[in-house]
């Protein structure tokens, strides 16, 4: 490859990077801007939902000073009939 | 509940009864009198028992007593209830697949061979004759019976209402053939445990059954060994042979402990292609029938108690 025919190459890969860089200045100029963080908490109203948590039972409470309600676990213990079909 | 139990028929009775011990006492003293006297009576291992003798009189008349009468009476009637299916004359099959001894002589001294030269003859129970004035039976030549399990639920029927004089309600269990009286107070239902009929020491299920009579009939209970090959105690009077069973047990609930005693039996014979025709033969009859992966089937309502029974057989 002798000089000349470098030289076009340098000049040709420059051209295409600044046109190439040109093009995509422009494009992004023009596309649509993306809502900025600020705007959203300025413009929308963000709505939180709460759960409404019981009252923390005191000392006294966890003792069984109060009425409570007691959940019955089912009981697991089966009484076997003493009499039995045996067969014959 | 007040409970007594004790040995006798080559099996456990059972008794239960509400009240108060002292006062059931003498009750169930007179079960156990009562039961004492029936198996002199009903035995067929014994050489002095009417049973014997009324078999020795094949082909004749028999003057037998008021319980042998009415007995023999109530065996022939589900005879023909049961489409044959209950045929109390098999006690020459039973002798031929070895159980010509009690279950005890078995256990300890084993059985003889079958013989080569008996032949299954159609039973002529049906031929028996009856004289309700002198108590007199004639049982067609050749055709001796053995009353054993419709015994056992005859005599649990008989002692439940003799001990019903001291309690309002009752029940009494010879091998399983159960006679319910009453209800326990405050009870909707008797509670009666579910055999593993694989393993009897485990409970499969708990039912809850009216008064009246609940009955099991099994192959696995009464077993034994003859010529290599494993037999038991329930003879299809069809082929004179052990009968080849569907289920290994059958628990029936009915008006009374006879009939339940018999459709246990006659529905284990039969299995469930026949369940339909033999129910409709008795109204109120319910079953529960075990088979031999541990499965409950049947119409009456049993709870079952998660236990995993064994599932070889």
């Amino acid at each position: 490859m002798n000089k000349i025919t470098k030289t076009i190459l340098r000049i040709w890969i420059t051209v295409s990077a600044l046109v190439l860089f040109g093009i995509g200045w422009v494009a992004l100029a023009h596309a649509q801007k993306p809502a900025s963080l600020a705007d959203q908490f300025t413009n929308n109203t963000i709505v939180v939902e709460t759960v409404d948590l019981a009252p923390v039972l005191s000392l006294e409470e966890l003792a069984g000073t109060t009425n409570r309600p007691v959940i019955s676990q089912p009981s697991v213990n089966i009484n076997i009939p003493r009499m039995r079909t045996r067969g014959s | 509940m007040e409970y007594d139990q004790f040995s006798a028929m080559n099996t456990l009775v059972q008794v239960a009864a509400q009240g108060e011990r002292q006062d059931l006492a003498q009750g169930f003293e007179r079960v156990r009198q009562f039961v004492e006297q029936s198996e002199e009576r009903f035995s067929r291992f014994r050489e002095t028992s009417e049973l014997t003798r009324l078999n020795r009189s094949t082909g004749g008349w028999f003057y037998a007593s008021p319980e042998m009468f009415d007995l023999v009476k109530a065996a022939l009637k589900m005879h023909n209830l049961t489409g044959g299916l209950f045929d109390p004359s098999v006690l020459s099959a039973l002798r031929q697949a070895g159980y010509d001894r009690s279950m005890d002589e078995i256990q300890q001294k084993g059985v003889p061979s079958a013989r080569t030269d008996w032949r299954w003859t159609p039973s002529h129970f049906a031929e028996t004759g009856l004289d309700p004035e002198t108590h007199a039976i004639f049982l067609p030549q050749g055709s001796q019976i053995d009353l054993g399990g419709i015994a056992k639920g005859w005599i649990a029927a008989s002692a439940a209402e003799q001990l019903s004089q001291f309690t309002d309600a009752c029940a009494v269990s010879a091998g399983g053939d159960m006679a319910l009286l009453g209800l326990p107070t405050g009870e909707p239902a008797w509670e009666i445990s579910l055999e593993d009929p694989l393993d009897p020491e485990e409970v499969m299920a708990i039912m809850k059954v009216p008064a009246g009579g609940l009955a099991t009939s099994t192959v696995t209970r009464r077993q034994w060994q003859q010529d290599g090959q494993t037999r038991h105690h329930i003879i299809d009077p069809r082929s004179g042979e052990p009968a080849n069973t569907h289920w290994l047990s059958v628990t029936v609930h009915a008006p009374s402990a006879v009939a339940a005693e018999v459709f246990a039996k006659a529905l284990l014979i039969a299995g469930p292609a026949e369940v339909q025709t033999l129910l409709s033969r008795v109204s109120g009859l319910q079953y529960s029938a075990v088979d031999r992966y541990g499965v409950i089937n049947g119409n009456l309502k049993v709870t079952e108690i998660g236990y995993a029974p064994t599932t070889t057989f």
